[in-house]
């Protein structure tokens, strides 16, 4: 049997699961099987299930009901992976003009990479959605080119606008709303990322692929304003996997 | 309904906050103190759900609209109608144009104000509670407060006599948390020994000290975290989270607060010292 997902304790009402330490499709392919079938199945007895990287954490309704949920998943859980079959590519406009990239020059500099070249390097690869946190609908996403990542700024700033862009460690992401923050900003999209008006308030979810692409200023404000009177429509296409 | 003369310090609508959101990045929030929102519900037979207001630390100044029947709750109060001392923790009743001065919190940190089936606020992803970035209306000079108009005909609450003493306790009562056993037996022993005095910068994202202890743990995988959860950082402060936090967290959790310890902590005032206590 394998050894993961571990068993942890995380208080009267909740149990975590954990898998290997590590920030890796396969091992959150594995989290999001697990979130599925659970989620599925035991939907009666639980608030919700919150996945991250390498774990899940499972909140119950009534501590009554763990102990017993907990001797299932010993047992070995009946688990049937759910494959995705689909999967959304989300295009994602950003305007990288140094008035949004508040960042862009400083780490150009300490990187000794031109900014048109961070630019490049960050509208190439597909993004993984790997899950949606610290703010309301922030996606975390994997594939960050390695040649540009850059350390969390030590002292973070009080506010970052909406749609602004960010890179922090090997991570980069979107503040879905205005926040306090120490991502380094490099760039800033129109789009409405997090609305509580829609069924589905968040944008993006977790499996979804993510790309950015470069538009400029005067492109920005069009789109602001599509966005704004909801014409806009978001480039979004389907794709088999 | 009242008119909000003077907003008090950290005043909002709570109820017993949103579920099923967080693997959106939406957190719980809801009431502080459940506990006493509950009790302050119960003497109006509502549900418990019912939307409260809650203040932190000074309560509002407000002008009484209509009349009503309202209850002040929380410890060492001394609010004021027009002048004259109110009752605390009991239903009373205010007329027409009388002012009610909530006034501060002598020994705690949060009161919370009730009427007959609560404040009228569109709920927002399934709950009234205030979270900056949801449109939850925030209270203000100059904001109406308005309530229910139509009264739910049973509650879901049975609080005959609510135990004020209970927040005499010093000791935060807490099980271990997923990365408690990373720590070496000489700092267990320095968490449970320390008195943590809480810092003025804690609000409802997080209680945080004035001082940690000697050494922190390494930064974890970003992995879930709750209220209650108790953050250790690598330079060794200390950090529990409490009803606004976020879903998820990257530094390592030590402990989980018990349910009735998280309403505790929130009534502690800044300055106040506590100990953790594994149960």
């Amino acid at each position: 049997m394998n050894e993961f997902p571990v068993i942890k304790p995380f208080g009267e009402q909740a149990v975590l699961l954990e898998w290997n330490n590590e920030i890796s499709f396969s091992t959150h392919k594995e989290v999001m099987g697990y979130k599925k079938f659970i989620d599925s199945n035991y939907q009666s007895i639980l608030i919700e299930t919150v996945p991250t990287y390498c774990s899940l954490a499972i909140y119950f309704k009534d501590k009554s009901v763990k102990e017993e949920f907990i001797s299932v998943l010993k047992s070995g859980i009946l688990f049937s992976e759910t494959i995705q079959k689909k999967q959304n590519i989300i295009q994602i406009p950003v305007c990288y003009d140094l008035e949004f990239g508040l960042d862009l020059a400083e780490m150009a500099e300490k990187l000794k990479i031109a900014i048109d070249e961070i630019i490049s390097r960050h509208t190439t690869p597909e993004y993984s959605v790997y899950f949606l946190g610290f703010l309301p609908g922030f996606p975390y996403l994997g594939g960050l080119d390695t040649k540009i990542a850059f350390p969390r700024k030590a002292t973070p700033r009080q506010k970052i606008s909406k749609g602004s862009v960010g890179i922090a460690g090997f991570q980069t992401g979107i503040y879905t709303v205005d926040s306090p923050g120490g991502w380094n900003i490099i760039g800033r999209s129109p789009l409405q990322f997090f609305d509580v008006t829609q069924s589905t308030p968040c944008l993006m979810s977790s499996g979804d692929v993510v790309r950015f692409y470069a538009i400029s200023r005067k492109r920005f404000d069009e789109i602001s304003k599509e966005v704004a009177n909801k014409t806009y429509k978001v480039r979004m296409e389907v794709r088999d996997v | 309904m009242f008119k909000v003369l003077k907003p008090g310090l950290q005043t909002t609508y709570q109820d017993m906050g949103r579920f099923g959101y967080r693997e959106m990045g939406v957190p719980l929030s809801g009431a502080m103190d459940q506990n006493l929102a509950g009790f302050a519900n119960s003497l109006f037979n509502n549900q418990r759900n019912a939307v409260v207001i809650e203040f932190t630390v000074i309560g509002p100044l407000l002008e009484v609209l209509e009349n009503v029947e309202v209850a002040i709750c929380g410890m060492g109060l001394k609010p004021l109608c027009d002048n004259q001392p109110l009752p605390i923790n009991q239903k009373v009743v205010l007329q027409k144009g009388q002012q009610l001065k909530v006034g501060s919190l002598g020994e705690s940190m949060r009161g919370y104000m009730a009427v007959s089936g609560g404040f009228d606020v569109v709920s927002v992803l399934g709950s009234c509670s205030y979270y900056p970035s949801l449109s939850i209306p925030k209270i203000e000079r100059g904001s109406l407060l308005k309530m229910k108009r139509e009264k739910s005909k049973s509650s879901d609450l049975n609080i005959p006599t609510f135990d004020f003493d209970f927040y005499n306790n010093k000791s935060i009562k807490v099980a271990k948390g997923p990365e408690f056993e990373l720590l070496g037996e000489e700092l267990k022993q320095e968490l449970f020994k320390t008195n943590f005095k809480i810092n003025p910068q804690s609000n409802r994202m997080a209680t945080l000290f004035d001082k940690g202890i000697s050494m922190g743990v390494k930064e974890i995988i970003t992995a879930p975290v709750q209220p209650g959860t108790v953050q250790l950082t690598p330079s060794g402060s200390l950090v529990v989270l409490m009803r606004d936090a976020q879903a998820t967290g990257g530094y390592g959790r030590i402990f989980q607060l018990t349910p009735d310890a998280i309403n505790l902590l929130a009534q502690k005032p800044t300055g106040l010292t506590i100990k953790f206590k594994v149960f």
